[in-house]
């Protein structure tokens, strides 16, 4: 099943997060090993060089490690993952947070329904 | 890469080759058959015939329809050949043929060599055809007197003796003979095919109604031709003319001086041809 | 040699009103995955088919690993083009015989592996398949082959979904560093993320080459959404 990209933004940098969220979310494990580029191009239907682009990209931030015999690691360094994973979900809540706001909650009222929603079981009681 | 091209172009010609064979063979056993109807039969036994029955009108039918038949095979092999060369090269087929690591000069000579080869056995396949209807003929005509065997022999002797007569008062040359025989056997063909081949290859220099030029090209370079070779013969028989002696002799050089024109003509148009065709898919090559 | 392909200033003119390629010039790289874009009409086909010598350019010329156009460069060109070129008498394996005997780089091995992957039965002959079988089985034999360039005409154009999810898939897993694939079509959503590099045309004209991120990071659209922009009447 190939990889649905969103059209307005370049391919590499969509393939980073589909990556990096595999890999914080542990569909890669910490040290465990990655499919080759050609694979999984293969896989998502993308050109191999976008693939190895955003490769690249993993590894200059130290998520995936290339070893000369062994091809490509997650890093075992579970603190970066845990950072990793932390600023993804800071893109989340900024997101979240700015659409609560367009609709005029502020931060506290925000927590609260928050907290009734959890509570209820992903639902919250109307007035 | 030459071997190559030959093989696969004779495996895709041997199919219709053999077809139309086997109809030249088919045909030869009708005609065969047409010889042992009884107006033959009683046409050489000097026995009383009762005119002409309706096992005669098939006889002479089927004779006539072996004629047919064998002009049709000829005919048929050189527009199967003709349909062919243009499918392969210049249709969608030629988008394979075109693209191969293969050079135009390799394209162009495995296409004429296994073409004039198969015109070469449909020739031979001819010979042998009406020579086994003479040879019926000829059984029947010798009915109970003599074998065919003997009457073969026997006629073999004879030639050779002719020969022997005659080939120092008609100058007859060995050499030029088997010249001759080398012309006719290889050289015919392949003029035969080029001349097709050539006519369309330069159809295809227009853009459009290309089988149309090509054969406007085949019938137009067959009445040029054979204006140039009748004018070129007039010229070749009137210089020599003056220095003919004898009536007889003016014959056999009128014959000679015939066969070489037409046949140095034809042998120069084709390598003429071939020359242009090759500079045609190499050069200027269009495919629709 | 370090381009794999080099076309200057080349021009196809049919006549004086009709000119097919006008005055292109073109350099492209190994290991590349372009797409050839444009309308109908714009001059793809007759770019591709003077790349494969099946048309003598008016002017200009293309080299292709330092050779100009001829035997040497068909050696190491793999060549679909946009219409059956394929004799209906032939049995596949028939085919794959020709090709074994005439392309050094062709791997029978490859071509039964994809048939079979296919469901192709290789005993059958071309005339009996339909048009959508004998594109695939088309697009097997050239992807077959390990050649430097590989140009595609319109490879998608006919055939179903499942099928054209194979034929990118099987692009991708032939794509080699040293090789680049030219695909022409008009279909653009449907390879646009296989793609590296574009080439526009238009009315024979090069409108545009660049990558697919550039347009991208650009104009924030898919080359898609770029390309109906562009060709906007």
């Amino acid at each position: 099943m190939a990889w649905n990209m969103e059209s307005d933004r370049p391919i590499y940098a969509q393939l980073v997060e589909r990556i990096q969220m595999q890999i914080v979310s542990g569909q890669y494990p910490p040290g465990g090993k990655l499919p080759s580029v050609r694979e999984l191009a293969a896989v998502a239907s993308v050109n191999p060089n976008t693939m190895q682009k955003a490769f690249a990209e993993l590894e200059r931030s130290g998520l995936i490690i290339t070893q000369r015999t062994n091809g490509r690691n997650v890093t075992e360094d579970e603190v970066l993952i845990g950072n990793v994973k932390k600023g993804l979900a800071r893109e989340h809540l900024e997101v979240f947070l700015s659409g609560m706001k367009e609709l005029g909650y502020t931060g506290q009222d925000t927590m609260e329904l928050l907290q009734q929603y959890i509570e209820g079981g992903n639902q919250f009681d109307m007035d | 890469m030459l071997g190559k091209l030959i093989r696969h172009e004779w495996k895709g010609t041997y199919k219709v080759g053999c077809l139309l064979l086997a109809c030249m063979a088919g045909a030869t056993f009708f005609g065969w058959l047409g010889f042992q109807g009884p107006m033959w039969q009683a046409a050489f036994t000097e026995s009383y015939y009762y005119g002409f029955g309706l096992l005669d009108l098939m006889s002479v039918g089927t004779l006539f329809l072996y004629i047919i038949a064998l002009i049709g095979v000829i005919y048929g092999m050189l527009i199967y050949l003709g349909v062919r060369f243009y499918r392969t090269m210049y249709t969608d087929e030629g988008y394979l043929l075109h693209t191969l690591p293969v050079t135009k000069h390799q394209v162009l000579i495995s296409k004429i060599l296994v073409s004039s080869i198969w015109i070469i056995i449909v020739y031979v396949a001819l010979a042998l055809s009406v020579f086994v209807l003479v040879a019926s003929l000829v059984s029947t005509v010798l009915a109970g007197e003599y074998t065919f065997a003997e009457v073969w022999t026997q006629a073999w002797e004879q030639i050779g003796e002719l020969w022997g007569l005659a080939s120092p008062e008609i100058r007859a040359d060995v050499i030029r003979f088997l010249l001759y025989l080398v012309y006719t056997v290889i050289a015919g063909p392949f003029c035969m095919i080029m001349f097709l081949f050539g006519a369309i290859t330069l159809g295809q220099l227009f853009t459009r109604h290309r089988v149309l030029m090509a054969i406007v090209f085949y019938i137009g370079m067959g009445i040029v031709r054979s204006i140039v070779e009748q004018v070129v013969q007039g010229i070749v028989a009137s210089l020599r003319l003056g220095s003919i002696a004898s009536e007889y002799d003016f014959i056999n050089t009128y014959m000679g001086s015939t066969w070489n024109v037409s046949s140095i003509l034809n042998l120069v148009l084709a390598v003429v041809l071939y020359l242009a065709s090759y500079q045609i898919i190499s050069k200027r090559l269009n495919m629709e | 040699m370090n381009e794999l392909v080099e076309i200057v200033g080349l021009t196809k003119a049919y006549d004086a009103e009709h000119v097919a390629v006008n005055n292109i010039t073109l350099t492209l790289p190994r290991g590349k995955i372009i797409g050839l874009l444009g309308p109908n009409g714009s001059g793809k086909t007759t770019l591709i088919k003077m790349m494969n010598g099946l048309l003598t350019p008016t002017q200009g010329s293309i080299k292709i690993n330092g050779c100009y156009v001829g035997t040497e460069t068909k050696a190491h060109v793999a060549y679909l083009p946009d219409r059956t070129y394929l004799a209906g008498g032939w049995k596949i394996t028939e085919i794959l015989d020709y090709f074994c005997d005439f392309y050094a780089d062709f791997s029978r091995e490859k071509a039964l592996e994809m048939l079979k992957n296919l469901n192709i039965d290789p005993g059958t002959k071309m005339k009996t398949l339909s048009k959508g079988t004998k594109e695939k089985v088309q697009l097997i034999l050239v992807m077959s082959r390990n050649a430097d360039l590989y140009v595609l005409d319109e490879p998608i154009a006919g055939v179903d979904p499942a099928a054209r999810d194979y034929i990118l898939r099987t692009i991708i897993n032939s794509y080699n560093p040293n090789a680049t694939v030219l695909i022409s079509t008009h279909l653009i959503g449907d390879i646009e993320q296989v793609l590296d590099e574009v080439i526009f045309m238009r009315y024979g004209h090069l409108v545009l080459y660049t990558s697919v991120d550039n347009i991208r990071e650009q104009h924030g659209k898919s080359v898609d959404a770029y390309f109906r922009e562009v060709f906007a009447c």
